[in-house]
């Protein structure tokens, strides 16, 4: 990687320097490189001079992770350090094995740091106070475990994301379009499908109106029909009768009750048809016939007929 | 939010982006995403209001026949207030009775019956003397005219052995009346 560390004096004096190396291999070299040819560094440290520091090595008993480490050292640097805690920002370097060299800054240099970044206008992705920062080397593995405020962080990739937002735009702008035909296809298609489910919304609305007064109807039919009113069809049944009797008989005795009509039919012969000869018909239906001899030696039949429905 | 998860985050609306532009490339009559559900619904919810639709027309059409009955007797029965039914009534019989050239010797009370909610039945009872001939024309003239009269009970025998062209008429007869709905109580 490349990066610039940027001195800044205790007179608020600057100088840069670019150098390429890694942060991971303490072993592996850095070494210093032309800053005018190398393009845009991966990394700014600011390394500036500070007053009111005091600077720690501790050893941790045992290894710890990143996180529980950066707790221990907090910790154990609030019971050295002669201030409070509160009024400093610290920083921390591994240096192999179990042993950190931490650095407390007041406050009140680092602000004043800050300032002098702001007036010259630098940008910088580390502040790393020159106690910990000896060489480019240790300046690179040197963290600091509060952020920087982001407007002292700088901005890479302009032309790349400017780029990515004009592309971004363009795509924007083809796929509106295309969504938005889609979706109005879409949408004239549930339109359809609605009003259509609307139409048939009201013609069940209607039909189960139609259903509750044919309900109705039918309830006021049967109980018309179970109140025996009575039956209309005595006009037409005796019709039936004198047409389909022969002229021998008559009928001498005619009762109705309800739907049931009892006859008797008096005749100077027996007829073995007369069951037959009566039968049934749109009005009625023959349900028994008894046959008697009278004292005048005349046949007396006895006829029970059922009336049709009253309709 | 990690620092590793948080720099991919700008990447995101252009990933979704170009996988909405491959989506619709790749399948260019294709919905758009989710709408097909929503029109499926649309389309069972039609289906089935079809089917219930079609279901309660069959219905309504089997009602219509089996009431075709009541509508009959609607038409042929009165259609008046209670206190317009006496009257109505011996008039009409009056006159049916005056068609046939029959004479009516006793017409009873005539009794209310309500049987269903705007319907009632008015009941009486008649007594009379006639030919056959005369009996005929009544019974044709009361089956067939309006108010339609239904025979509760009817008794036709010649009042003496010794007198068959003469007859002997007792009966009990009915007339339906559906009311306006308003009186219906």
């Amino acid at each position: 990687m490349r990066f610039d560390i940027i001195e800044l004096d205790a007179d608020n004096l600057i100088k840069a320097q670019r150098y390429r190396g890694s942060s991971r291999g303490r072993s592996a070299g850095i070494a210093k490189e032309d800053a005018v040819s190398a393009g845009e560094p991966d990394a700014i440290l600011l390394v500036a001079w500070t007053n009111r520091t005091m600077r720690y090595e501790i050893a941790l008993p045992a290894r710890a992770g990143r996180k529980a480490a950066r707790e221990i050292l907090y910790q154990e640097l609030s019971d050295l350090l002669p201030v409070d805690p509160e009024s400093v920002r610290w920083f921390y370097r591994h240096d192999g094995g179990n042993r950190f060299q931490v650095c407390a800054v007041h406050c009140a240099e680092i602000e004043r740091v800050l300032r002098a970044a702001a007036e010259h206008s630098l940008k910088f992705d580390r502040l790393i106070p020159a106690a910990l920062a000896e060489t480019p080397e240790k300046a690179l593995r040197t963290a600091a475990p509060e952020p920087l405020p982001a407007e002292f962080r700088p901005v890479r990739f302009r032309r790349w994301k400017a780029a990515y937002l004009v592309m971004l735009a363009l795509l924007v702008a083809i796929l509106t379009p295309l969504a938005w035909g889609k979706y109005r296809r879409f949408s004239e298609e549930y339109q359809s499908l609605n009003s259509r489910r609307e139409m048939l919304a009201a013609g069940l609305r209607k039909q189960r109106g139609d259903y509750a007064g044919l309900s109705a109807g039918k309830t006021q039919l049967d109980e018309i029909r179970n109140a025996g009113i009575g039956w209309a069809r005595v006009a037409p049944l005796l019709g039936v009768l004198s047409e389909r009797l022969p002229a021998s008989m008559w009928v001498t005795h005619f009762a109705v009750n309800g739907q049931t009509a009892d006859l008797t039919v008096s005749s100077a012969e027996d007829d073995a048809n007369l069951y037959k000869t009566i039968g049934d018909s749109d009005f009625h239906s023959i349900v028994s016939l008894k046959k008697n001899r009278g004292a005048d030696n005349r046949i007396l039949f006895s006829v029970k007929l059922k009336g049709k429905q009253i309709e | 939010m990690s620092e590793r998860i948080r720099h991919w985050v700008p990447i995101l609306p252009a990933a979704a982006l170009l996988s909405l532009a491959g989506w619709m490339a790749c399948f260019p009559n294709a919905r758009l995403p989710f709408t097909g559900g929503v029109l499926e619904k649309e389309r069972r919810g039609i289906a089935q209001a079809g089917a219930e639709l079609e279901k309660l027309r069959r219905e309504n059409r089997a009602l219509r026949e089996e009431l075709l009955p009541l509508e009959r007797m609607r038409k042929s029965a009165l259609s008046l207030p209670r206190e317009k039914v006496r009257p109505a009534l011996v008039e009409r019989l009056e006159r049916a009775a005056a068609e046939s050239g029959m004479t009516i010797r006793s017409i009873s009370d005539v009794q209310e019956n309500p049987i269903a909610p705007g319907v009632a039945a008015y009941t009486f009872n008649i007594s009379a003397g006639c030919t056959i001939n005369e009996l005929e024309a009544l019974l044709k003239s009361l089956s067939g005219g309006t108010p339609r009269f239904y025979w509760k009970s009817l008794r036709i025998r010649p009042p003496s052995p010794g007198t068959p062209e003469q007859l002997q008429l007792d009966g009990q007869l009915s007339v339906l009346n559906f009311r306006e709905e308003g009186e219906a109580s």
